[in-house]
C-alpha cells in the first residue's frame, strides 16, 4: 500500500488521550495499541537485526504475459510486463515466495523484510505484488476484479509456475510460501490449489495476520475513514491540514533531534498521545487510497462504465484529478456491492450471500484444520478483525498458531521476536506454536 | 589556459541554459481533461454527481500547465528507468559503502554552505549557527566534508534554500512545475533551484577554486546527480496508484509548505 503516504503523512496529532500502557506479557514490541502498531510498525531499536535492502542481490525482473491484453494507454508504464523480483542464493536451496497485501507490490517495505530475512537464512525469495495491485491487475489477473480468493490465487499460482520456468538457474531443495494480510489468505488458497494440481508442491505455508473474511475487514477498514474525520470525508482537508499542521509543529520543536522518518513519527507518537480516532482516520485513509486505486483500473481496464463513462478515452497526459477526487469518495465496500458482487454472481451462479462466504477462511475450513504444514502467525488485537474472530481463526489452526498480544494489523512483523519466529517457521523441524 | 576557461564557460552556460529553459519553456500548457463523448452513456456515478464544486479538496494544486507537466513527468520516469537507475546500480555495485558515503557527505557538506546561507535569509539565529557550525567543522575537521563528524557534535543538517527563504518571505507556490530531470517543483522553488544554484557555484569556483576545471566540473554535476538519485528511495509507478501523478503533487506541495513553516 501507498508506503511513502504511510511513512509520509502518517500519524497522529492532537493532544488528546490514549493508553500508552506498560508492557504485558513477555513481549517486548513497544506498542499495544493496535492502530499505533499498525501505523508506525515497528520503532528502529525493535526491529530484527537483518542485512539492509541494499546488501542482498534482489534483482528486478518482468515477467511478459503472454495472453494477448489491450492495457489502456493510460497504463502505459505497466505495458512491459508483471514485475517480480528474486533474490537467489548462489548454491542449491529452499525457496520461499512472497505474497503482498492489499494494494502493495512486491517492492514494499513488508516485502523487502521477507527479502532480507529470508536471504539471510538462506532462502532464494521470489516476491510477487499483490493481485489487488495495478501491475498485477492489468498483466496477471484473468478477471481484473480481484477480491475473490479462489481466482486470485489461481492468478498467483499461474505466476509463479511462469516464473519458475523462466529462471531454471535456479536450484531448488523445496519450495514455501508465505503472504501477510490478503496475502495470507491467498498464499493458503495457492497452497489448496497445489494439493490438487500438483505443479509445485510446497512444504511450508506462514500465513500472517490474515483477515478471517477479507469482506467483513472491508467494512471495518471502510468504517474508521468515514467514521473518524469530523463532518465526514468531505472535511478531509480540513483534516489533513491540521494533522500537517500538527506534525509542522512538533518537527519546529524538536528539529535538533534530528529524527527521520519512522523515528520521528514514533517520537512524536509517545509525545502526542494521539487519540484512537485519529490514528483509525489515518488508517482508514491510507486504505481507502489503496482501495479507491485498485477501483478505478478495474473500472479502466474492464470498460466497466463505473466512474468513467464506457469508452472514455484515457491518455497517457489525460488529467485524472477529477477522477482521484470521486474515487476518494466511494469505499471498498461500494466495489464490492456495485462490481464485484454483480460480477462474480452473474459470472458463477452464486448468490451474494455465497460469494461473501467463500471470502472467509471458513470456506477451507477443514483444509486448514487437517494441513500441518501450514502456520498462522497473527495479533489478539488485529483491528481488521470484528470480536471474536481471532479465536475462530486460531481455531482453524489447532496447534500451528502463534497469536502475539499485540501489535496491531501486521505492525510487529518487523519485531526481532516476529522475524525469528517466522524464520524459524520454515527452518526448524519442528512448530512452535502457542494456541492460547 | 584559455582552452580550460571556455570548457568552464561552455558547463556554466549549460546548466543556465537547463535551468533557464526549465522556466522558459513553460507555455500555457493546459490540462487535457477526459474527453467523454456526448453521447456515451453515464458512468454509474459520474463524476459530477460526486465531486462538488463547494468542498475543497486536498488534492486540488495550482496546475494550470498539467498537460505539459504530465508529459514531462512520463520523460522523466523513461529517463531514471533507462538511464539513472541502471547509472545507481552500477554505482552502488562497484563503489564500496564507505566512499558512496564519503562522496554523499561531500555533496551535503557543500549543501551545508547554502543552507547557512538562507536560514540566515530567514533570519533564524539557532538555524544559521546549527548549518555555520555544521559546514566549519565537516569542512575542517571532517576533511573538506568527506566525513560527517557535526551531527555527532550536535550540529543536525537542517535543509534551508532558496526556494524555502522566498516563502519565508511570504511567495506562494505559485503553478505546479515538473522540472527535467529534478522532478516535481513549482515556480517559487524553480527560481530557488536557480539562487542555490548560482550560491554554490560561488562557492566551488571562488571559494574552493575550482574554478576553470573543466574535468572536475563535469564530474561533479554527474556525481551530484548520481548521489542524489542513489539516496532517493523512490521509483516512478511503484506506488502501483493510477493517482500517483496527482498524490507527488499534493505530497511535494503540501511537503514544501510544511518545510517553509516550521
Amino acid at each position: 500500500m501507498y508506503s511513502f503516504i504511510k511513512t509520509g503523512i502518517i500519524l497522529l496529532l492532537l493532544n488528546t488521550t490514549v493508553v500508552w500502557a506498560s508492557t504485558a506479557m513477555n513481549y517486548g514490541y513497544p506498542l499495544e495499541n493496535p492502530y499505533a502498531a499498525t501505523i508506525l510498525g515497528t520503532p528502529n531499536d525493535f526491529k530484527a537485526e537483518l542485512p539492509r535492502y541494499n546488501r542482498i542481490p534482489s534483482k528486478e525482473y518482468t515477467l511478459e504475459i503472454p495472453d494477448t491484453r489491450t492495457i489502456p494507454d493510460v497504463f502505459w508504464y505497466h505495458r512491459q510486463g508483471l514485475n517480480y523480483a528474486v533474490t537467489a542464493q548462489n548454491k542449491k536451496a529452499p525457496l520461499i515466495f512472497a505474497i503482498a497485501g492489499t494494494g502493495a507490490g512486491h517492492r514494499s517495505a513488508k516485502m523487502k523484510l521477507f527479502q532480507r530475512a529470508f536471504y539471510q537464512a538462506g532462502y532464494h525469495v521470489i516476491t510477487i505484488s499483490s493481485p489487488t495491485f495495478t501491475n498485477f491487475m492489468v498483466n496477471a489477473s484473468k478477471t481484473a476484479i480481484p477480491g475473490n480468493l479462489e481466482e486470485d490465487s489461481a492468478d498467483l499460482y499461474n505466476v509463479m509456475q511462469q516464473i519458475m520456468n523462466e529462471h531454471s538457474e535456479l536450484e531448488v531443495t523445496d519450495y514455501n510460501l508465505i503472504g501477510y494480510s490478503l496475502g495470507a489468505s491467498q498464499a493458503a488458497f495457492v497452497a489448496r490449489l497445489d494439493e490438487q494440481k500438483k505443479a509445485i508442491g510446497f512444504n511450508k505455508v506462514l500465513m500472517i495476520n490474515p483477515p478471517l473474511n477479507l469482506f467483513h475487514s472491508v467494512k471495518l477498514l471502510d468504517n474508521m475513514l468515514t467514521a473518524n474525520i469530523p463532518g465526514g470525508v468531505d472535511n478531509f482537508n480540513a483534516f489533513f491540514k491540521n494533522f500537517m499542521k500538527n506534525i509542522t509543529a512538533y518537527y519546529r520543536e524538536h528539529q535538533k533531534l534530528s529524527l527521520t522518518g519512522p523515528d520521528f513519527f514514533y517520537a512524536a507518537y509517545k509525545d502526542k498521545n494521539p487519540n484512537d480516532s485519529k490514528m483509525q482516520a489515518l488508517i482508514g485513509i491510507a486504505f481507502r487510497m489503496s482501495s479507491s486505486d485498485m477501483m478505478f483500473v478495474s473500472d479502466v481496464f474492464n470498460n466497466l462504465g463505473y466512474l468513467v463513462p464506457k469508452n472514455t478515452p484515457l491518455e497517457t497526459t489525460t488529467s485524472l484529478t477529477r477522477y482521484s477526487k470521486a474515487s476518494r469518495r466511494l469505499g471498498f465496500s461500494d466495489y464490492v456491492e456495485e462490481i464485484y458482487l454483480p460480477y462474480f454472481s452473474k459470472a458463477t451462479g452464486s448468490s451474494h450471500d455465497e460469494l461473501i462466504a467463500q471470502s472467509s477462511l471458513l470456506s477451507i475450513k477443514d483444509y486448514l484444520q487437517q494441513s500441518d504444514n501450514i502456520g498462522l502467525m497473527h495479533n489478539e488485537n488485529d483491528p481488521i478483525l470484528m470480536k471474536g474472530e481471532i479465536d475462530t481463526i486460531k481455531s482453524l489452526f489447532p496447534g500451528r498458531a502463534m497469536v502475539y498480544p499485540y501489535g496491531g494489523h501486521c505492525g510487529n512483523m518487523e519485531y526481532k521476536d516476529n522475524v525469528a519466529y517466522m524464520v524459524n517457521f520454515f527452518s526448524g523441524s519442528e512448530f512452535s506454536g502457542s494456541n492460547k | 589556459m584559455l582552452k580550460i576557461n571556455s570548457v568552464n564557460l561552455g558547463l556554466k552556460s549549460l546548466r543556465h541554459v537547463l535551468i533557464l529553459s526549465a522556466i522558459i519553456l513553460l507555455p500555457a500548457c493546459s490540462a487535457i481533461q477526459p474527453q467523454e463523448s456526448v453521447d456515451a452513456e453515464a458512468a454509474i456515478h459520474p463524476v459530477d454527481s460526486i465531486v462538488k464544486e463547494d468542498i475543497e479538496y486536498a488534492i486540488d494544486v495550482y496546475d494550470p500547465w498539467e498537460g505539459m507537466n504530465r508529459g514531462t513527468y512520463i520523460f522523466n520516469a523513461k529517463l531514471d528507468r533507462y538511464v539513472l537507475v541502471p547509472v545507481v546500480d552500477v554505482y552502488r555495485g562497484y563503489v564500496p559503502l564507505f566512499l558512496r558515503q564519503g562522496i554523499g557527505n561531500f555533496f551535503s557538506n557543500i549543501a551545508s554552505f547554502n543552507h547557512t546561507f538562507n536560514s540566515a535569509l530567514q533570519l533564524n539565529g539557532e538555524t544559521t549557527v546549527n548549518n555555520g557550525l555544521r559546514f566549519i567543522s565537516n569542512t575542517t575537521m571532517g576533511v573538506g566534508g568527506i566525513f560527517d563528524i557535526a551531527t555527532g557534535m550536535g550540529f543536525p543538517e537542517i535543509k534551508e534554500d532558496f526556494g524555502q527563504t522566498l516563502g519565508y518571505w511570504g511567495a506562494g507556490d505559485g503553478p505546479y512545475i515538473i522540472l527535467p530531470f529534478f522532478g516535481p517543483s513549482n515556480l517559487r522553488d524553480t527560481t530557488g533551484l536557480g539562487v542555490d544554484f548560482v550560491v554554490t557555484t560561488w562557492l566551488t569556483d571562488d571559494v574552493f577554486g575550482m574554478n576553470g576545471n573543466g574535468g572536475w566540473l563535469i564530474f561533479y554535476y554527474i556525481m551530484t546527480g548520481v548521489d542524489a538519485r542513489a539516496k532517493t528511495s523512490f521509483h516512478y509507478y511503484q506506488s502501483g496508484s493510477p493517482f500517483e501523478y496527482e498524490t507527488i503533487r499534493w505530497l511535494y506541495t503540501s511537503g514544501r509548505q510544511a518545510m517553509i513553516a516550521r
